[in-house]
């Protein structure tokens, strides 16, 4: 059976992630900073065998090292890795805080660029991995009010183009999803008028949905995208064409 | 574990390494540098590290004990991690 850790998988799509990997066979591994119903229920119905949570606030690089090295022990091989934590912060750069910026940078960033380092190295030792990370068409286009979560997202592309280079000679992928604007809690972050203008702007008509990128999500983790490595796959129903 | 066991693990890996890159080793001597001799890529080397830090329960190069970069021959890497479950 597959391991598969998911950062931040207790809510939003990366609770979708973990729902979507179980229901598919995989063993999940995931750690957020509470336990959520959703997290408590799944402990329930699950065995320790497929469904491994912890309590970890995603800043914290030394946790989320031995994190990595736990779920390795318990299970002997980490198939995937799915860097999805992260938070939005919508104002205006000079009006924000030092504080909102270096957690930002802190939990979108940095927090994934640890998490990675650690499972890499498993992966190198398997001479196989797939990562995945959870990027934005933010991190592609400018949009007023999201600089610095554009920031990390951007850096998030770069980092995934440059890993997909070094790991590949070791037959680990490395891409990133970029989801556009979604009906999740960070998506309700969005006045009702900004969401009205994202939906007029967008080919298909409406925000993005969980169930539109766990697909790919899958799809990345499967045999049928062995040979795609460096990508950022956009996933924005036609917003950023 | 000693040095000799030590010595001889970092050579198990770069046997297993061998096998499964195709690199066309037919023996590891203390002395053959990893890069010239072996053919031992940047990724290689890494694969190697996570190998040792996985079975040794050490990394001397996350903690500027060692330089990754200064280690030329096999007899290097071996006594760097000797000196770090030393030291550890």
């Amino acid at each position: 059976m597959k391991v598969i850790c998911v950062s931040g998988g207790s809510k939003g799509l990366g609770k979708g992630v973990v729902e979507d990997l179980l229901r598919h066979g995989y063993s999940v591994a995931t750690y957020s900073r509470s336990k959520t119903e959703f997290i408590e229920k799944t402990q329930e119905a699950e065995s320790s065998e497929r469904f491994y949570w912890e309590s970890i606030e995603g800043t914290d690089l030394e946790a989320l090292k031995l994190f990595a090295q736990k779920v390795f022990r318990k299970y002997g091989q980490i198939d995937g890795l799915i860097n999805n934590v992260g938070m939005a912060s919508d104002g205006i750069l000079t009006l924000m805080n030092s504080g909102d910026i270096d957690q930002l940078i802190s939990l979108n960033l940095k927090s994934p660029l640890h998490l990675t380092q650690t499972c890499a190295k498993y992966m190198l030792q398997q001479g196989r991995g797939i990562i995945i990370n959870i990027s934005s068409i933010v991190g592609i286009r400018g949009h007023s009010g999201v600089a610095v979560y554009s920031a990390t997202k951007s850096a998030l592309d770069g980092f995934t183009r440059s890993l997909a280079r070094e790991l590949g000679g070791r037959n680990i992928c490395v891409n990133a999803i970029a989801p556009g604007y979604m009906d999740t809690e960070m998506g309700a972050m969005l006045g009702e008028a900004k969401r009205k203008q994202i939906i007029r702007r967008t080919p298909l008509n409406r925000l993005g949905k969980v169930e539109d990128i766990v697909g790919m999500v899958r799809f990345l983790l499967s045999k049928d995208a062995e040979f795609i490595t460096g990508q950022t796959l956009i996933i924005d129903g036609g917003l950023t064409c | 574990m000693d040095y000799k066991e030590i010595n001889q693990t970092v050579k198990d890996f770069i046997m297993q390494i061998n096998e499964e890159q195709e690199l066309g080793i037919s023996e590891v001597q203390d002395d053959d540098s990893l890069v010239e001799d072996l053919g031992f890529s940047s990724l290689y080397v890494a694969s190697l590290v996570a190998f040792l830090e996985n079975k040794l329960e050490v990394d001397p190069f996350s903690t500027n004990r060692a330089v990754i970069t200064e280690m030329r021959t096999v007899e290097d890497i071996a006594k760097a991690y000797e000196k770090s479950l030393n030291t550890s």
